[in-house]
């Protein structure tokens, strides 16, 4: 890993939770990156998604663009912020799956600490542990809020995180 | 039964606390629930139709003598 990665927090549930929130994010570095390994409680389906709020910003100032596959078909979709009150980074594992296994991804956060919008990327699989399946999911994010990037709240989309869920964040320096 | 909980990490020290959600998050957590299987239903049926509009373009143009490649270079 490049040495320009700075661990800032390492997060592992050893119960379940509704909601993970990393807060008090220091405002020293660059770029903010997010690692994921996540699976949710959700019944019923086989993915799930994580969704993420800015300084628990929950009114609508969110948008994304993505593609993704599912089985055998790939697909691409815009959510507009019109109706957006949250980022909807990537698919994650839902109780429907092998367990024990993850959605795995990345969130990427450039010059977090601007007073500007930000435009957030991220990818990520989610592990289906057959032949069949392959849930990926890339996505460009834009939050229009204009303050720094103080606190990150993810939640599941439906059910809660499950035990084993792991989010490490990083702080990425330009120097 | 006890409550659904939330975990929040200070970034700035590493510590970690659990709290249990309030009755307004649990209901919020529910009607997230709700719309997040709303979507999925919408998400899939506009799916289904897209598939089906593309099958019967497909056997259409096959009618008119096309091949099955050119069909879908036209289809997409």
């Amino acid at each position: 890993m490049a040495n320009t990665y700075i661990p800032i927090s390492k997060t592992i549930l050893t119960s379940s939770a509704s909601t993970i929130t990393l807060s008090s994010i220091p405002q020293t570095y660059t770029d903010l990156v997010v690692l994921c390994s996540l699976r949710s409680t959700y019944p019923g389906v086989y993915t799930n998604w994580i969704t993420m709020r800015v300084n628990n910003d929950s009114t609508q100032l969110y948008s994304m663009t993505y593609v993704a596959s599912s089985a055998a078909t790939a697909s691409s979709s815009r959510f507009a912020s019109a109706s957006v009150s949250r980022g909807y980074p990537f698919y994650i594992d839902s109780d429907l799956n092998t367990a024990n296994t993850f959605g795995n991804g990345e969130i990427y956060i450039p010059n977090y600490t601007s007073s500007t919008a930000k435009q957030i990327s991220s990818t990520g699989v989610a592990e289906a542990n057959d032949t069949t399946h392959e849930w990926l999911m890339g996505s460009a994010n834009l939050y229009t809020g204009t303050s720094a990037v103080t606190s990150l709240v993810f939640f599941p989309n439906g059910g809660t995180f499950d035990i084993g869920c792991r989010i490490d964040l990083y702080g990425i320096k330009n120097s | 039964m006890d409550k659904p909980t939330k975990l929040i990490v200070d970034c700035s020290t590493g510590e970690q606390t659990v709290i249990e959600l309030t009755d307004g998050e649990i209901a919020q957590m529910e009607a997230d629930r709700a719309a997040f299987e709303a979507e999925q239903i919408a998400r899939d049926a506009a799916e289904a139709e897209k598939a089906a509009a593309k099958a019967s373009a497909l056997a259409k143009l096959a009618a008119l003598g096309l091949t099955e490649d050119e069909a879908k270079a036209i289809a997409g």
